[in-house]
């Protein structure tokens, strides 16, 4: 296994390098290294792609639910104007402030409580959401 | 629960809702410029609507916290910031002992008001905590806060206490916002630019029509001769139609009065009960919030309503205070 | 709202001003004074505080306390005051006289705490003795209090003593000073910037914060001002200044 050194070298070498992507497998497991993205994936070595394959497909498939934890009306920003908190394709985490609901005068900032990463915004600016309604589809990565 | 004045800011007064009932004593009622700013600030951190809160004019104060205190800011967006951290304003947020608060640009408005639970703990003065400045009363030791000065905090409220302990136990480094917040109406944008709405001032008739009509639709430039005391406007010259003797009488907190140099004046929260220039207007009450957070070098305009309307929308501001409270109360 | 006698004008949405006149008499203040002191024992849901001015009382209100708690369904707030105010003028008529409280001002007059008593002198032609015993025998009614804390408008000056303001005006007149502005006579309880001529200064306080009544005078008190001398002030003074 390369250590963080020997990674940290790598990815400067590549930085400087005009290569796009870089990729290096062996027995222990398989590095990928692409320029301009903000994950760098280590991934085990599949010795039964196949079977292991299908179960990462399946993964990526399911959607996750963010549901809205209260009734109020639906704002995805934090004021007329301003910038959504988020777009599709966005990144949350548990902490990400995703949207506001608004009742009775005050306004609540909704937080993520998962990590993903925006698939679908369900409800729009000014909507009434009941509790339990979807707002949001995330994507685990 | 206090604080420590490391830089006083170019004007921090504690102010409440006035000193009520003295002015036959030719007492002013000083209290808040922003009277819904202030109320507000205290819902927000569960204290009596009517507690004394620290008054923050456009330059802000920096203050050391000296034990783990819940507050709110209301009002202006002068840029708070704690431990270098941005602070959003309009919710309760929980400062952990040793933070220290200080304020930037001032990006929108002109004053803000510092609530923190459980009040100000300084002697009332006539029934008041207010600050009247000039006349050296109330507040902190009758004056505005310099570098140096302890500001103590009062008990807190349950609601104050509770929220205080929620608030840090989901960790805080330096502080802990609430994740919900209240968005004072007078506050955005289009409201706050829109025309200041008034009555009828009782000597409206003393002016000449083309004068009155010039007050109506031209914009006014606050001069920088804007302060607690008084708004003077620059505009159009307002004229009598014939020389007024005028002897003193009443005048109130958003009197519009116009010396013989023809520039009025809007009176503030430190008028004083009786002035001896003639009256062309008064601010509605509900709008005293808004020309609060005018500063100077701003234009305003004015509009006229009924005395019908401005009772109207002095119970619609009623009503969006009570129903904040009730909202805010729900949450403990 | 009109009536023969006063007038009901709306200042603004949360104060009504009940008009009795036009000048400064003694005849339309006994009419301020007692409504104002009907008000005091009559407080009415949303009263706030009056204010006492030469030709009437403003009464201030909170109308949305009044909209709860006085005003008729449909009724506005400030229909319902009026209304109420006409009731209270009527009813502050028949209030029992009240003899007005006298208040004994003692002052030491000239030297260093009436420097400008050598000029009243000149310009009325006068002794500054004169000054004095005009000034101290005469009786002033306290119109109302105001401009500043405890800040008395007094009249019924003597003519003979009346002097124009100062040119210039001091930028602090010490606290106490006693002093003329034209027709005025009155005294300054804080130091303020000021323009009146200033002939003496009071032994006793005029404004105290803390007491239970802070000013030393009230609108429709009776002054009179006494001469004492700069011992006598002395003692009474005690350590104070």
């Amino acid at each position: 296994m390369l250590n963080l050194a020997e990674i940290q070298a790598l990815i400067k070498t590549l930085d400087n390098s005009s290569i796009e992507k870089f990729e290096y497998e062996c027995d222990e497991y398989r590095l990928s290294l692409k320029k301009g993205s903000s994950t760098v994936a280590v991934k085990k070595a599949q010795a039964e792609p196949t079977v292991e394959e299908e179960a990462a497909d399946a993964e990526e498939k399911e959607l996750i639910e963010i549901t809205a934890p209260m009734v109020g009306t639906f704002y995805s920003a934090t004021e007329p104007g301003a910038e959504p908190f988020v777009k599709v394709g966005s990144k949350i985490d548990a902490d990400s402030v995703i949207c506001i609901l608004e009742a009775m005068k005050l306004f609540t900032e909704v937080e993520a409580d998962v990590s993903g990463e925006i698939v679908e915004i369900l409800a729009k600016d000014g909507d009434l959401v009941e509790y339990g309604q979807p707002l949001f589809s995330v994507k685990a990565i | 629960m206090s604080f420590k004045v490391l830089r006083p800011g170019l004007l921090s007064s504690l102010q409440d809702i006035g000193r009520i009932g003295y002015q036959k004593y030719g007492i002013n009622v000083s209290g808040a410029m922003d009277v819904l700013s202030l109320r507000l600030a205290n819902i927000l951190v569960g204290n009596k609507e009517d507690e004394a809160a620290l008054e923050i004019t456009m330059t802000g104060p920096t203050l050391e916290f000296l034990s783990d205190t819940l507050i709110a800011i209301v009002g202006a967006n002068l840029s708070p910031v704690i431990d270098g951290v941005a602070v959003r304003m309009n919710r309760p947020v929980a400062v952990k002992a040793g933070a220290v608060l200080k304020f930037g640009a001032c990006q929108k408005g002109c004053r803000a008001y510092l609530a923190a639970a459980g009040g100000y703990d300084v002697p009332e003065v006539m029934g008041s905590k207010s600050t009247y400045l000039r006349g050296g009363l109330g507040g902190y030791q009758g004056r505005a806060l310099q570098k140096g000065d302890i500001v103590d905090c009062g008990k807190p409220s349950s609601f104050g206490e509770h929220t205080l302990h929620f608030l840090l136990m989901k960790g805080a480094r330096s502080f802990r916002i609430a994740n919900w917040f209240v968005n004072p109406p007078h506050m955005e944008d289009a409201n706050l630019a829109a025309p200041i709405r008034l009555t009828k001032g009782m000597q409206i008739e003393a002016y000449k029509d083309e004068c009155v009509e010039a007050f109506l639709q031209e914009t006014f430039k606050v001069t920088t001769s804007a302060d607690r005391l008084g708004y003077r406007m620059q505009g159009p010259q307002i004229e009598l139609k014939a020389p007024l003797e005028m002897i003193s009488e009443v005048a109130t907190f958003g009197s519009v009065q116009v010396p013989p140099d023809g520039n009025p004046i809007i009176l503030m929260a430190d008028h004083q009960s009786v002035a001896g220039y003639p009256k062309i207007a008064q601010v509605i009450s509900a709008d005293l919030a808004r020309v609060a957070q005018y500063k100077p070098g701003s234009r305003m305009s004015f509009r006229l309503v009924s005395i019908e309307e401005a009772e109207e929308i002095c119970f619609e501001q009623e009503r969006y205070l009570e129903s904040v409270k009730i909202a805010v109360m729900s949450k403990c | 709202m009109q009536n023969k006698s006063y007038q009901l004008l709306n200042v603004g949405e949360n104060c009504i001003f009940v008009k009795f006149g036009q000048e400064i008499s003694p005849v339309i203040h006994k009419k301020v004074k007692r409504l104002s002191e009907y008000l005091e024992q009559n407080p009415f849901p949303g009263y706030i505080e009056f204010v006492a001015t030469y030709t009437g009382t403003a009464v201030n209100y909170d109308p949305w306390v009044v909209k709860k708690k006085l005003a008729k369904k449909g009724e506005t707030s400030f229909a319902a005051v009026g209304r109420l105010l006409e009731a209270y003028v009527q009813k502050s008529e028949l209030m029992p006289e009240t003899a007005p409280n006298v208040v004994e001002i003692p002052v030491c007059y000239g030297g260093e705490y009436g420097p400008d008593l050598a000029y009243v002198a000149e310009y009325c032609h006068l002794t500054e003795e004169e000054v004095v015993k005009i000034h101290s025998s005469g009786e002033y009614l306290c119109y109302m209090i105001g401009f500043c804390p405890g800040f008395p408008f007094l009249g019924g000056m003597d003519p003979r003593i009346a002097t124009p303001r100062r040119q210039t005006p001091r930028l602090a007149i010490p606290a106490r000073s006693i002093g003329i502005a034209g027709q005025q006579t009155g005294g300054y309880p804080i130091s303020t910037p000021g323009g009146w001529q200033i002939i003496g200064r009071s032994a006793i306080e005029m404004f105290d914060a803390s007491a239970e009544n802070p000013t030393l005078l009230k609108a429709g008190d009776i002054v009179h001002f006494r001469s004492i001398t700069p011992e006598e002030y002395a003692e009474m003074r005690g350590d104070a200044k």
